[in-house]
């Protein structure tokens, strides 16, 4: 209980094999993966029916990127360790896995072309850059290389949610800084800040301004000031269809799921910003956290829709399965154009 | 590994910094997802994904490969950005087609790059960082 992993042994190590085998076995790990992507993408406040291209810094066995996938994103995963990667590539498409794997390590950064990504998301990962997975290695360095090529390759004005488990405030610091230091603005966003177990730190990013995606944002966070006097109701029921785009493979886990979530809703979120400079952006800054409020006043009449389409949906894929030998189709031309 | 993948990758070698992409992309066994189960065509994502790719570098990986027979036209015109076959066409080819095992090789330093089981080794050794 008292060691965290990461002073245990190097990540590629400790995710080895049997904790790999965790990510396909033990269903409320599966479930707290899939609920903090959800709240991780919410954050990065892309308009419904619009579908991105989104790097997943520690995808591991590919939760995360299964949620990605279910709201239609396109998305790059990389994480260190190779166990992890194959449970991820053991799932595939299949499994929701839709995303591209790639087997390298963060603290080396990465050499993806400038504005390859819309926006970044990692869940549970971050912190690992704290330690020094050898001892040739430093944090500092490693932080740095970490987010100066991921603000290389993000679009100008993305935004990146990064769900973590900070060991104190030092560590908060010392990766905020290093953000900062790559010119991101942004500001840490700390869920249920009074319950010892939910609490949920996410460092929230912005890669530079720009005016359309703040835009585009606000359309996501107040839908009303879209429409003007619309009807909230039905823009409310809207983005509920949305979110049901998401009917999950863990099925028997969906309810409870969704409880979850409501829960969530219903508790509210605190802001915690850190250091001035973020401070002042981030105050100016629509964050997406009204929008969970708004979806705790329609979560009633929401639910039954959202039930009906889980189901459908359950049984629609439970006619389609698939070996996972079948699942490339022959070989043939792509498509009739070229 | 998909090629919209192949075509967002450079080469992050220690010093390779220069004429590091597009790596050369070997394909030694590929294949095609069934529509069921790959990442479902979205206008608006192809869209997205075009004003992001290097349509040369694209080009010039399809012609290293010509047992695909696909002949890429030249350059895409914004009437072609918008035509709904052709996009579709790219999805196709960007999407649904996945390298399971080859290599990429960098054009500058020759650094490889393994592709087993669809997932790319980018992993650098500590004294190539
Ligand atoms: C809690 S797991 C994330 C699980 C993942 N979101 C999923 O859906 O399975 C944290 C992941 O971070 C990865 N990780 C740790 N250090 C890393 C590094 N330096 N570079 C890349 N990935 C790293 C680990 O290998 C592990 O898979
Ligand atoms: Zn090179």
């Amino acid at each position: 209980m008292n060691h965290r992993p990461e002073q245990v042994a190097p990540a590629d190590v400790f995710y080895g094999v049997d904790e790999a085998k965790k990510y396909t076995q033990n269903t409320r790990m599966i479930q707290i993966q899939r609920t903090i992507t959800k709240r991780a993408l919410q954050m990065l406040a892309i308009p419904k029916g619009q579908h991105r291209m989104i790097l997943d810094i520690g995808c591991g066995s590919g939760i995360s990127g299964s949620v990605l996938s279910q709201k239609g994103h396109m998305w790059v995963g990389m994480d260190i360790s190779h166990a992890m990667l194959d449970v991820a590539a053991e799932r595939g498409p299949e499994g929701g896995v839709e995303g591209d794997l790639i087997h390298s390590d963060m603290g080396h950064g990465f050499g993806y072309r400038a504005g390859t990504f819309d926006g970044a998301v990692s869940i549970s990962a971050l912190q690992w850059l704290c330690s020094a997975e050898k001892k040739a290695q430093n944090p500092y360095k490693r932080l740095n290389k970490f987010f100066s090529s991921l603000y290389a390759c993000l679009i100008k004005g993305a935004r990146c949610s990064f769900q973590f488990y900070p060991s104190g405030p030092e560590q908060v610091e010392m990766i905020t800084s290093s953000a900062m230091k790559a010119g991101f603005t942004g500001g840490l966003i700390v869920d249920y800040p009074n319950s010892k177990k939910a609490k949920k730190y996410y460092l929230f990013l912005m890669a530079g301004y720009s005016e359309e995606i703040m835009q585009e944002a606000k359309t996501v966070i107040m839908p009303e000031a879209k429409t003007g006097s619309g009807d909230s109701e039905d823009e409310s029921s809207e983005d509920d269809s949305d979110d049901e785009m998401d009917s999950d493979e863990e099925k028997e886990e969906d309810s409870e799921e969704s409880e979850q979530e409501e829960r969530i809703d219903v508790k509210g979120k605190q802001r915690k910003d850190f250091k001035k400079a973020f401070q002042k952006k981030v105050a100016s800054l629509a964050l997406p956290t009204k929008g969970i409020q708004k979806r705790e006043k329609f979560g009633g009449k929401v639910k039954d829709r959202k039930w009906i389409l889980r189901k459908k949906d359950r049984q629609r894929r439970q006619g389609k399965l698939v070996r996972p030998d079948t699942k490339y189709s022959g070989r043939k031309r792509p498509g009739s154009f070229f | 590994m998909k090629l919209i993948t192949h075509n967002i990758l450079m080469c992050n070698k220690k010093g390779c910094t220069k004429n590091n992409f597009p790596l050369r992309l070997v394909v030694k066994q590929y294949a095609d997802y069934e529509a069921d189960n790959a990442q479902e065509y979205s206008a608006n994502l192809m869209t997205r994904l075009l004003e992001k790719l290097d349509w040369n570098a694209l080009k010039i990986t399809v012609a290293t490969l010509p047992d695909w027979g696909i002949a890429l036209p030249d350059a895409v015109t914004p009437e072609l950005a918008k035509d709904e076959a052709f996009l579709q066409s790219l999805h196709m080819l960007l999407v649904r087609r996945q390298i399971i095992d080859g290599e990429m090789v960098c054009p500058n330093c020759e650094r490889s790059y393994e592709i087993k089981n669809g997932i790319a080794n980018m992993l650098l050794q500590e004294d190539e960082v």
